[in-house]
């Protein structure tokens, strides 16, 4: 009775081991066409170290495409894809980038000059549907089995999951950071441009205290499970700090220098629940307040649910001026607005989405961005969202960072990877602003991009403010704070 | 408080939305019987259908072409303008018509099968439509979440409205206008025509119709019809009241219409409309006015507005007196036979050691090295799901009560156990910590679970007046206020931003068998182990219960409560004790459920995923033991669905349409669940597994090897050349031979029923059997 079974478990096992050798068997280098286009060493004191490698790459991925070839390096990545949260773009433009670096910049440890190809990157996508409760977990575990340099974790909706990867020894790279264990975390870096939470809301309340000198500010927030962190620890504290006092009157403890600099500060927060049936209400109270300024982030369309209700209550740039996170631009509703919505000003991270906006090394990034993504992403439709930018920025950054700790062979060191992340002071960073993880303050330990750039809606485009770009807001807070986690009155 | 006052006109416009919800929700009621947990996703899709169009010209059929090829394709997208906005008389014209095809499809596919099935059936149904559409519309539309058009006075603002000092829009009150002059068109038609007379005929006494010449179908059709209609105009007259779209949005807003249709008795549309105006204005004026006033406590702020539906609806059923109406049906069907569980303990002592060998495999790799990774977590997650399934076998397979707040009490249960043992509160390396009385983890799960069952109980009250679908709807209400005012209250959880408790592993003498594995997975085999006997326990328990007096009991009161009474069970006792003892299932395998995430929050325990949790339980098999294990394994994130995503990655999106359509499938086609059609054959095959020696093999090898060969081949070449679609070549071979044994089997029956005809003496011999 256990002959056939034996015979075809056996037929099963050389089934799956021919499969496995056939993938893995073609490992020689390959010579590709030279490529004339030389480093610039002095992009790398202009830009940051790695600009000049990511310049010549770039250009001579353009002039001389070079296939990697080879084992591949997998890239574990894990991405919140069902019917309540639902971002596919960020695995598709991730893919699209992993497309990008085997099909034309040779993979990982190219050398341009000599044509020598490197090795691919193989991107391993784990699906998770927030609404089953295990499904993040499971992806740890999926994602471990297939043994990857690294895992990228998009937006993670669950803050135990971060310290499983770690508890598996896997480093993580945080693409859009926004639950607390994600800034927190020792081992885990949050690249994303901006530095989600931490980078976004300092910086909102910096742009409205500092630049804007307002001392009465409305600012409505998400009552979604980020929502409350982001409000509680870094636009409520930060105020408090500046007003030297919470609503309540009671002392503040920072070691923050700007403590107490604007004690006539006030604000009114209201929390925004996510399933609100209407926010009417909320701009009601807004409008009553008068405020000087409003701060406000939420996802995407949330943001301009309000700023819809204001409008109707009769806000122009002339009242107060509206200060929304880069998590609000979505261009198409913008442009639907128009002129009414002139003088709105919205902080993030670099966007790529818009070359003109940009100068430089950056306008490159952009223009690189919005060639490659229709090359290699079939869902078109997907492509131009700050998500689609952040996916292929990501795992750029992450391939910039992987030639860095890849010897001669194509043999790649996390060890190495990792400590030359950790050590990242001014990198620069495809897509966004540099790299700065070694300045990371605690408790922040995990936050590599705190620095961000204002834009203003002029009526048809967002265009740079000039004048506002590359600042950060960590002044606000002081060093070894505590984190302030709930609602203090 | 003129401010008070302003803020609950204010509410009028999210009141509006509800009410004109709710009408939908009652017409649909009044035609089918149908509690329609899928109006809101009707909504959504018209809503966006009417979006896409208005801005691109393109339209959706509601389906996705599920022809692999590049040459033959189902139509799914139409352009109509290329890609300029179509006018907006011709996009209402459309989304409407949308509207009417979605109402058909889902009369003649859906609850036309269903019309005389068991209450379960119909709610089974109609979350497998809601299911499906909220996969359609996330393969549609994806992530966007574009602002609506509004349609009624959308930037109109009446100043100082009424000299109370604050703004009201123009749109809300339109919306809420609307909403009445709606309600009195579906008013007068149910009063005065003829096809209103006959439903309210139909929806009282369905014989009585019957025997006036009416026909249920078609009455049923025509409601179908008109409430899909209103969800579509629902869909576009909300506009920016509403705010942006998103596909799960109108499906979270269901819970506060429902409120309202209830106030209405699910009958009457002027109290239906009154009802939805009243939530909204309640909510407004609570959550913005009366929440922010110095005396309201700060642990009541979270929750306060989604209670009110709940709070509206207990206050409702305890001032009326009486239990709500229930909807007569010619027929009722009666939920399946709940099988007379036997030799439940050979079965444990063998599937609890062979679970064991599964999980953990032979010491040193040997031969087989056990389930690790993503399967070691898949079984386990089984396990618990399988656990959580028992607890709607109990109450809704054999007591027939459909209860939906089975995932509050796990999450009760799961969050003080949690607190209970927890030892240090926060620190440096943890900030979020929660600190706790450091109990061991029995002491700590056997309170938790107490607790759970306490409100278990008292949650059972309103099970004493009411029955069926209400009592669904009132157990929704109850799992969304339990989720506002516990589980994402840091007032009283003090858990804060979004942090989970932290839970140590739990030990046995010394043994740590806590679900993390040696490489930092969530995999120990330990675990699994505890799994396998808590669910060996649990069923060992619910089967001597079925076979004792007690399970003659819950079957009495499930077949006809009077008819139990005059009989001299005792009705009240009987559900407490059925809604106890599944409130502590539920709690127990709420702990196991935070045992293996190591943590629990919020989250885990959203209404959500304890609907979803029903659904497959469903599909296993909703009344008997092997049905609850079943609908574990097919369960999100168990055994099933690991392994379909590791053979098909891409097929990952199209669970939630797969899904919806299975629900559908089973609650028409054989409600008693897979359970009892894998039952007999594992029975057989077992027993042949047992008996069966190398000559029995060989014969039976024989036999299949042209098809295992043929279907192989055929599966190895892609089953269908033309596919356009990426696949996994060793999952095709064995979906080849699968579908070649299939369509084998099928013939094989045809040329059985044949032979059976050939034979002379076979009808009298089938007379004699019926």
């Amino acid at each position: 009775m256990l002959v056939p079974i034996a015979l075809a478990v056996s037929a099963a096992l050389a089934f799956g081991s021919t499969a496995a050798s056939a993938k893995a068997g073609s490992g020689q280098i390959k010579a590709n066409t030279k490529c004339a286009t030389a480093l610039k060493p002095e992009l790398d004191k202009k830009m940051g170290a790695g600009a000049a490698f990511l310049a010549r790459a770039i250009a001579c991925g353009n002039s001389n495409p070079m296939k990697a070839t080879g084992k591949a390096i997998k890239i574990g990545f894990a991405v919140p894809e069902g019917p309540v949260v639902n971002f596919p773009e960020y695995r598709v433009a991730a893919q699209a980038a992993v497309d990008y670096i085997n099909k034309e910049l040779g993979g990982v440890g190219a050398d341009p000059a000599t044509g020598k190809a490197g090795v691919p990157i193989k991107l391993i996508p784990c699906a998770f549907n927030i609404m089953v409760p295990t499904e993040q977990s499971a992806c740890v575990n999926t994602l471990a089995e297939s043994k990857p340099a690294l895992v990228f974790s998009s937006l993670s909706f669950d803050d135990t999951v971060i310290a499983k990867y770690a508890a598996a020894k896997l480093p993580v790279l945080v693409g859009t950071p926004i639950m607390p264990s994600d800034f927190i975390t020792p081992g885990v870096f949050a690249i994303g441009s901006g530095g989600g939470c931490l980078g976004v809301h300092l910086g909102l309340i910096y742009y409205a205290t500092q630049i804007l000198k307002a001392k009465k500010i409305a600012l409505p927030w998400a009552g979604s499970a980020p929502g409350i962190f982001c409000f509680n620890d870094l636009e409520a504290k930060p105020l408090d700090i500046l007003a030297g006092k919470t609503l309540s009157g009671a002392a503040v403890e920072t070691t923050s220098k700007l403590k107490g600099t604007i004690p006539t500060l006030t604000y009114l927060p209201i929390k925004v629940p996510t399933v609100a049936p209407d926010v009417a209400s909320y701009a009601a109270q807004i409008t009553k307040f008068a405020p000087d300024a409003l701060v406000y982030s939420n996802q995407g369309n949330f943001c301009w649910d309000l700023v819809g209700e204001l409008l109707k209550n009769g806000w122009t740039n002339a009242s107060y001026p509206l200060i929304l996170s880069g998590s609000c631009i979505d261009t198409v509703t913008m442009a639907k607005l128009g002129d009414k919505i002139k003088g709105a000003i919205t902080l993030g991270g670099l966007s790529i989405l818009d070359p003109d906006a940009l100068t430089g090394e950056y306008k490159v990034d952009a223009l690189t961005y919005g060639t490659k993504i229709f090359t290699y992403s079939k869902e078109r439709k997907l492509n131009g969202t700050g998500f689609s930018t952040a996916g292929f920025s990501g795992i750029m950054f992450a391939w910039q960072m992987m030639n860095e700790a890849v010897d001669a062979k194509g043999v790649l060191n996390v060890k190495t990877m990792v400590s030359k992340i950790k050590g990242t002071n001014g990198h620069r960073q495809f897509g966004a602003q540099s790299s700065n993880c070694a300045k990371a303050i605690a408790p922040y330990i995990g936050v590599c991009a705190t620095e961000v750039s204002a834009s203003v809606w002029d009526g048809t485009a967002l265009k740079a403010d000039k004048a506002h770009q590359g600042f950060s807001g960590l002044s606000l807070v002081g060093k070894g704070d505590k984190l302030r986690l709930s609602e203090v009155k | 408080m003129k401010e008070g006052i302003a803020y609950a006109i204010m509410g009028l416009g999210s009141g509006g939305f509800y009410a004109l919800m709710a009408i939908g929700i009652v017409i649909a009621y009044k035609g089918s019987g149908v509690i329609n947990f899928a109006h809101g996703a009707i909504a959504m899709y018209v809503a966006f259908q009417f979006s896409y169009l208005r801005s691109e010209g393109t339209f959706r059929f509601p389906w996705l072409d599920p022809i692999p090829t590049s040459v033959l394709n189902l139509p799914v997208t139409l352009s109509l303008s290329n890609g300029e906005p179509i006018n907006f008389w011709i996009a209402v014209l459309l989304s409407l018509f949308t509207a009417l095809i979605l109402g058909a499809a889902i009369h003649y596919l859906v609850f036309k099968p269903l019309r005389n099935a068991a209450p379960l059936g119909k709610v089974i149904g109609a979350i497998g439509v809601m299911t499906y559409l909220l996969g359609v519309g996330s393969k549609h539309f994806g992530s966007n979440q574009p602002q609506p058009e509004g349609v009624l006075f959308p930037d109109k603002l009446l100043k100082n409205f009424l000299g109370l000092g604050l703004g009201v829009s123009a749109e809300a009150l339109a919306l809420a206008g609307v909403s009445v002059i709606v309600g009195a068109v579906i008013w007068f038609i149910y009063k005065y025509s003829r096809v209103g007379l006959a439903t309210r005929a139909a929806a009282g006494n369905e014989k009585g119709a019957v025997l006036l010449g009416y026909s249920p179908d078609r009455l049923a059709l025509f409601n179908w019809l008109l409430a899909a209609f209103l969800a579509g105009l629902v869909g576009i007259l909300t506009g920016t009241v509403t705010g942006a779209l998103g596909t799960g949005k109108f499906t979270g807003l269901i819970v506060p219409a429902l409120g309202g249709a209830l106030i209405g008795s699910m009958s009457s549309i002027p109290l239906a409309v009154l009802g939805g105006l009243l939530i909204g204005s309640l909510q407004t004026f609570v959550g913005t006015y009366v929440s922010g006033l110095s005396w309201f406590p700060a642990w009541l702020y979270s929750g306060a507005r989604d209670s009110i539906p709940l709070v509206v609806i207990v206050a409702l059923l305890f001032l009326r007196g009486k239990s709500l109406p229930i909807r007569g049906n010619i027929e009722e069907k009666r939920l399946p036979l709940a099988p007379y569980p036997k030799r439940i303990g050979k079965y444990v002592a063998i599937f609890v050691p062979l679970g064991f060998l599964l999980s953990a495999g032979f010491p040193g790799d040997f031969l087989f090295a056990g389930l690790n990774g993503r399967w070691g977590m898949a079984l386990t997650t089984s396990l618990i799901a399988g656990m959580f399934g028992l607890s709607f076998v109990l109450l809704s397979g054999y007591v027939g009560q459909i209860s939906l707040v089975q995932i509050s009490l796990a999450g009760i249960a799961a969050f003080l156990t949690a607190r209970l043992m927890s030892h240090y509160g926060p620190s440096d390396s943890n900030p979020f910590a929660v600190g706790g009385l450091h109990l061991p983890w029995p002491v700590a799960m056997v309170a938790g679970v107490a607790v759970a069952t306490v409100v278990g109980l008292i949650l059972a009250v309103p099970a004493l007046r009411i029955r069926g679908v209400q009592l669904t709807v009132v157990t929704i209400a109850a799992s969304i206020s339990l989720y506002s005012f516990y589980f994402d209250n840091p007032k009283l959880t003090s858990l804060q931003g979004g942090s989970s408790y932290i839970i140590q592993p739990p030990t046995f003498f010394g043994i740590k068998f806590g679900s993390t594995g040696s490489q930092g997975l969530t995999d120990n085999p330990k675990f699994a182990l505890f799994c396998l006997i808590v669910l060996a326990g649990l069923s060992v328990t619910l089967a001597n219960l079925r076979r004792g007096s007690s399970g003659r009991r819950f079957l009495a009161v499930r077949a006809n409560e009077r008819a139990a009474a005059s009989a001299g069970v005792n009705v009240a006792k009987t559900k407490f004790l059925a809604f106890g003892i599944a409130s502590a299932m539920a709690g127990v395998a709420g702990v196991a459920g935070a045992f293996q995430a190591g943590s629990t929050s919020a989250p885990m325990w959203d209404y959500g995923v304890g609907l979803s949790a029903l659904a497959f339980c469903y599909l296993g098999g909703i009344t008997s033991i092997n049905g609850a294990i079943l609908g574990g394994m097919i369960a999100g994130g168990g055994m099933v669905a690991t392994f379909g995503n590791f053979h098909s990655p891409g097929l990952y999106s199209y669970i939630p349409i797969f899904g919806g359509m299975g629900m559908i499938l089973t609650a028409i086609i054989h409600p008693a669940g897979q359970a009892s059609i894998f039952q007999p054959l594992m029975r057989h095959f077992g027993s042949w597994l047992l008996t069966a020696r190398g000559k029995e093999w060989g014969v039976v090898l024989r036999r299949l090897a042209p098809y295992l060969i043929g279907g192989g081949i055929w599966g190895a070449i892609g089953i269908n050349p033309w596919r356009t679609d990426t696949y996994n070549r060793t999952w095709m071979i064995i979906l080849g031979i699968l579908i070649v044994l299939f369509v084998r089997n099928i013939v094989n029956q045809v040329k059985a029923v044949k032979a059976a005809k050939a034979l002379p003496d076979t009808n009298s011999l089938q007379e004699v059997t019926a």
